[in-house]
Formats: C-alpha cells, structure tokens, sequence
C-alpha cells in the first residue's frame, strides 16, 4: 500500500517536473519570438526605405517556423521567419520569408509578389505572378542624408547655408577691396547718387538678359565663324551678368556697414579697416534675415514668410546693385567732381550776401540768347 | 596645446569625411515570362559593373542581381503592368556615389529572347559588358555618362530595330559586330568621348546613319564590301577622306555603286574626330 503510494507521488512529482520545465520553455520561447520579431520589424523598417520594397507584409503578418499552403487558395499575405514556406495552393497576394526560402511546389501558385530576405525564391514547378525579389546582405540602419529635415536639424542646416553664404560672399567682398576698391566705390556712388534709378535700371537688366543672351547667340549663328564660340559666349555672359550682381550686392552690403561704422578719414590703413568692417558689417545686415528665417526652419509657416522677406531684401538689394553696376559701367565710370554743363545747387544758392559781396547768380547753361532773367 | 587638437581633429575629420557607412546588399529579382508581347525595359546605373546577357530558358522575362551599396543606392525593378514596362538597375539617392561604391557595385541582368523589347540604357560611370545578340531588340538606346562599355551583338538581332541611338557623352563605346543589330538606323551622338562602331555581321538592309560629333572622336569600321557615302556639314573636324571620292557635295567610297550593302552618312559637328576604317573581320 506504501510502497503504490510512494510510486503515485513519485508519477505526479514526475508530472508536475514536467509541466513546469514545458511552461519555462515556452515563456523562454515567447520571449525568443519577441526579440525575433522586434529584429525583424527593425529590418522591414530599414528595407521600406526603398520605393519598390514599401508593400513588404509587416513583422505582426510572420508567422515562425515551417508553413506549408496546401492545395486550395488561402489569402495574402503569407509570410513566415525563421523557416520554410512551401506553396502548394494558391496565395491570393504577396508571400514572403524571412530567413527562409520560398518553395513554388507543382500546382502551387502566387498571385502577388514573393520576398525573401535571407532567403530565396525556389521555383519547383509553381508558378509566381509578380516580382520574384531575394534580398541579402547587411540590413542595418541607413545613415542616408533624409529629403527633408525637421526639428534642429533642418535649423542647423539651413544655418550653416546661411554662413556658408557669408563666408563666400566675404571672401569675394574682401578680394573686391583689394583688388577693385575703386570700382566698388563708383557702383556704391551710383547708388548713392539715385537709388530708385539704380533699382529700375537693375529691374530693366534683369528682364533684358535673357532676350540679350538669345540676340547674342543669334549673332553669333549668323557669322559661321562664331557658331563655334556659342559655348563660351554663353559661359561668359553668364559669368559677367554674375559678376555685376555680386559686385553690386557687396557695394549696397559696403553702403549698408557705412551706414553704422561710417567711412574712413584719415590714413590709409583707416580707410581700409573701416570698408572692411563696413563690407563685414553690411553683408551681415543684409543676410540677417535668411540667418533669421533658418532660425525658423523647424516652423514651415514661419521659415516661409522670414524667407520670402529674406528673398525680397536679397532681390531689391541684387537689383539696385546690378542697376548701379551697369550705370557705373562696373565700376569703370566714376563721376566728376566738377560739370561745367551741371547746374550745382551749391554753387549758387549762396545764402545771404555777406559784407558787400553780391549774390551769385544761378547759372544757365542753356541761354538761347536773350538777357538771363 | 589647443592648435595642435584643432589640427589634429580637423585632419581626422578630412580623413574620416570620405569614409562614410557603407551597407553592401545583393538583391536577386526575376519575373516570369506570362506572355510574348513587347516589353519597355529601361536600365538606369550609376556606376559600377555592368553586365547584360540574353536569359537562357524561356520562362523568364527579366532577372536582375545586383549589389549594391544602400546607403548611397536606391535599386529598380519597378513592373508596370499597365505599360508591360519594367524599370531595373539602381537609383542614386541624395549624396554622390564615391569610387568605392563604383568598384563594389555590380549589376547582371538577363533579358527574355522571346517577347520584342525596347530596350533603354542610361549609364554613368559604368564599366560594361553589354551582349545583345539572340535579344528581339526592336529599339535600342544607350546613354552612356563617364563609361567605358562594350556592346556586342555575336548573334543577330531576331527583330527589326527602328533605330539604334547612341548617347556617348564622356564616355568609351564600343560597339562589335553591330551589322548584326538588324537596324536601318543609326543615331550617333559624341560629346567629347569616344565612339567605335564595327559594322561587322549580317546586314538585313542599307543603314541610314546620322553622326553629331562635337570634340570626341568616331571611328566607323566597315566590312570591305559594305559602300559608303557621305555627307558632311562638319565644321573643323578632322575627317579622313582619304579613301573617299567627291561626287557633288558628297564623298563615295569607290565600291559604293556596285557594294550589296551601304551606309549612308549624314556627319554633322565641329572640333571632333571621325575615320572610317575597312580592318573588320
């Protein structure tokens, strides 16, 4: 009688020993599943990143292990990890496999497409309607530049454009100084002179340099000879239309800086350290809204209009410059100090006459023979 | 101290700059040939290995095996059902491709022989081996960037082609056998690269050819008893006449009335280089 009872605890102690290990096996089993699965969405995430690979099934869509599609029609898609998808039916869609191949058995068919990552795609007489697409190799996280950038990366790299655009135009600001000064302060006289005609003539440019570029090359085709300079012809008027905007932006940024720091007086070296701050100062002025719109580039509302106004200051600021530019003939044509044939509001408005000097009469150049009234 | 940090972090950062991650796949892609009507197949591919061969066995349409780097390469094997169009090869995507990507990259695709196929090639810095014989080629385009591709045709073309057009902007082309392209037409378009075309193979009918040769060079072989005629509006290219005769405005290679097969040449360009030469075998 003991001895059956010993031999019953000892089956049930058996029993029990066994239903425990079984349940740790499959808690361990399930949280392989899991870390599989999060592996696996990982990589499907990954591969999305591709155009064509964005109707891959989801990691909740794998089944693990083996999985045979018997004869019959089952739906899409199918898709399985770590293991073998055998079709011998038909699945109405996409199958896929991960870690596994895909066996087209006879008779067995897909209507979609096949995928297998870590795998192939094994035709045994089945047949697949759509793409067949093995894909291996290291399935990592991409490091690829995004399309568009949000948040403070879109703000830091719009504003390193921001700076990059201030280092360059600096450097071609300071190269101007030194090597044509005196051309930039004729385009900045122009300016000066008449702002509102510098900006029509700018305006007026603008519209004409791409039917002046057109006649050129017009020109150019009626001479047979010059057919063959078109190329550098274009190149070249490019390059000088280019150059006469800069040129005019850094007189206006010169003017710009002049307005804070003022103009140089007295020595040389004076002169010189105040046009390059100046230069510094006003090209800092004159971008400060494109600094100020990348500081909004996490906001697109915002990072618009700032931008549509950095544009606009940028625009009026180019076309003023590239008017003066042109009227000054780069530079070239600087103005006289003394016109004979120039009415000089100075010269004859003498206020009061002072201890028996007579009032200066006003000029008329353009008498037509009569007594000036 | 601090200058000699500066220094040495800004070298290591020129240094590490170009060795950016590299994430090397292959992708295998195929499509079953359900039908035989004509098929648009365009190839687009950066650089790196090309390799085009007819596919052996008459159930596929297309197969493609490609590695390729996916940090800077996107890959194509888009089916169009609607069009019966397919789009194969690998896309760049933002940032450049770097010589190690060129020199890693490869590309094998297999074209059905059954349906007819207008083939689209647009190749950059492509090193490739090109093989079109036994294809239905029934339109043939290849643009070639900065690459140095041989295209050859050891098997006759089994469809007619319409045109056959060649887009050698820098690039090294080489086309062998191209008799065998089964066309009536040639476009030839040379940039500052370098085009040979061998006319060896078995003509169907005269060619038609149009050559715009801006500074490279064109070198047309010809079989002895193909004839030639001319007609060149180039302005200072070098042009060897030297086995041509003038007869109006035009140049006639001496066989050209009595050859059972000839070209017609319309040359247009300036500064280029173009010779006809007899040597194909």
């Amino acid at each position: 009688m003991i001895t059956s009872l010993l031999r019953v605890v000892r089956g049930a102690s058996v029993v029990l020993a066994l239903i425990v290990s079984a349940s740790r096996g499959a808690a361990q089993s399930t949280a392989a599943k899991t870390t599989q699965r999060a592996e696996l969405a990982a990589v499907l995430a990954t591969l999305r990143h591709d155009a064509d690979t964005k109707t891959l099934p989801t990691a909740e869509q794998f089944t693990f292990g083996d999985r045979t599609v018997a004869a019959g029609a089952e739906p899409g898609p199918v898709a399985v990890a770590n293991g073998t998808l055998h079709v011998r039916g038909t699945v109405n869609g996409d199958a896929a496999s991960w870690h596994g191949n895909i066996v087209v058995h006879e008779g067995g068919r897909i209507t979609g497409n096949a995928w297998a990552i870590g795998g192939k795609v094994l035709l045994e007489g089945g047949a697949v309607e759509g793409d067949m697409r093995a894909l291996d190799g290291d399935f990592g996280p991409l490091e690829r530049v995004p399309e568009t950038l949000d948040g403070a990366a879109a703000v830091l790299h719009q504003g390193a454009l921001a700076f990059g655009w201030l280092v360059v135009l600096l450097a071609v600001g300071i190269g101007v100084l030194v090597f044509a000064s005196p051309n930039l302060n004729a385009v900045g006289d122009a300016i000066t002179r008449g702002f509102g005609r510098a900006f029509f003539a700018g305006l007026a440019a603008e519209f004409a340099l791409l039917p002046l570029m057109i006649l050129l090359i017009v020109a150019l085709c009626l001479t047979v000879l010059g057919i063959l300079l078109i190329p550098f012809a274009i190149v070249a008027y490019v390059l000088a239309a280019a150059g006469l905007v800069t040129l005019g932006f850094l007189a206006m940024a010169q003017l710009t800086g002049q307005a804070f720091v003022g103009v140089g007086t007295g020595a040389e070296i004076d002169r010189r350290a105040k046009a390059l701050q100046s230069m510094l100062l006003g090209l800092v002025v004159l971008l400060a809204p494109w600094f100020v719109a990348s500081a909004l580039a996490w906001s697109p509302k915002g990072a618009l209009v700032m931008r549509t106004l950095a544009f606009a200051i940028t625009w009026v600021a180019g076309t003023a410059g590239l008017g003066a530019a042109l009227m000054s003939r780069a530079g070239k044509k600087r103005p006289t100090r003394a016109d004979p044939n120039t009415a000089s509001t100075t010269g004859w408005a003498t206020p009061t006459p002072v201890a028996g000097v007579a009032a200066a009469r006003r000029p008329a150049p353009y008498t037509t023979g009569g007594t000036p009234r | 101290m601090i200058p000699r940090a500066l220094r040495f972090t800004a070298v290591s950062l020129a240094f590490a700059a170009p060795l950016s991650a590299q994430h090397w796949r292959t992708l295998d892609a195929s499509r079953q040939l359900n039908d035989s009507s004509s098929v648009d197949v365009r190839i687009t591919y950066a650089a790196g290995k090309l390799e085009l061969r007819p596919a052996t066995g008459g159930r596929t349409l297309y197969s493609m095996s490609l590695k390729y780097d996916a940090e800077h390469g996107e890959p194509l094997a888009n089916w169009d059902a609607a069009h019966h169009a397919v789009h194969l090869g690998v896309k760049g995507v933002k940032g450049s491709w770097n010589r190690r990507d060129a020199e890693g990259s490869a590309m094998r695709a297999d074209l059905s022989t059954v349906p007819p196929i207008d083939l689209s090639l647009e190749l950059g810095a492509v090193t490739g081996d090109l093989q079109f014989g036994g294809l239905r080629l029934s339109r043939l385009r290849l643009k070639a960037g900065a690459a140095d591709v041989s295209a050859r045709w050891d098997l006759p073309n089994r469809e007619p082609m319409h045109d056959l057009t060649i887009d050698a902007g820098a690039a090294t082309l080489k086309l062998v056998q191209a008799g065998n392209a089964n066309t009536g037409r040639i476009v030839a378009n040379v940039g500052v690269g370098s085009l040979e075309i061998d006319l060896g193979g078995n003509w169907t009918r005269d060619i038609d050819m149009t050559a715009n040769v801006a500074m490279g060079t064109l070198d047309l072989r010809l079989p002895n008893d193909v004839g030639i005629r001319v007609e060149s509006n180039a302005f200072m290219v070098d042009f060897d006449k030297a086995a041509l005769r003038k007869r109006g405005n035009e140049w006639y290679s001496e066989n050209y009335d009595a050859a059972p097969r000839k070209v017609r040449l319309r040359l247009n360009g300036a500064m280029g280089n173009v010779s006809i030469t007899r040597d194909t075998k």
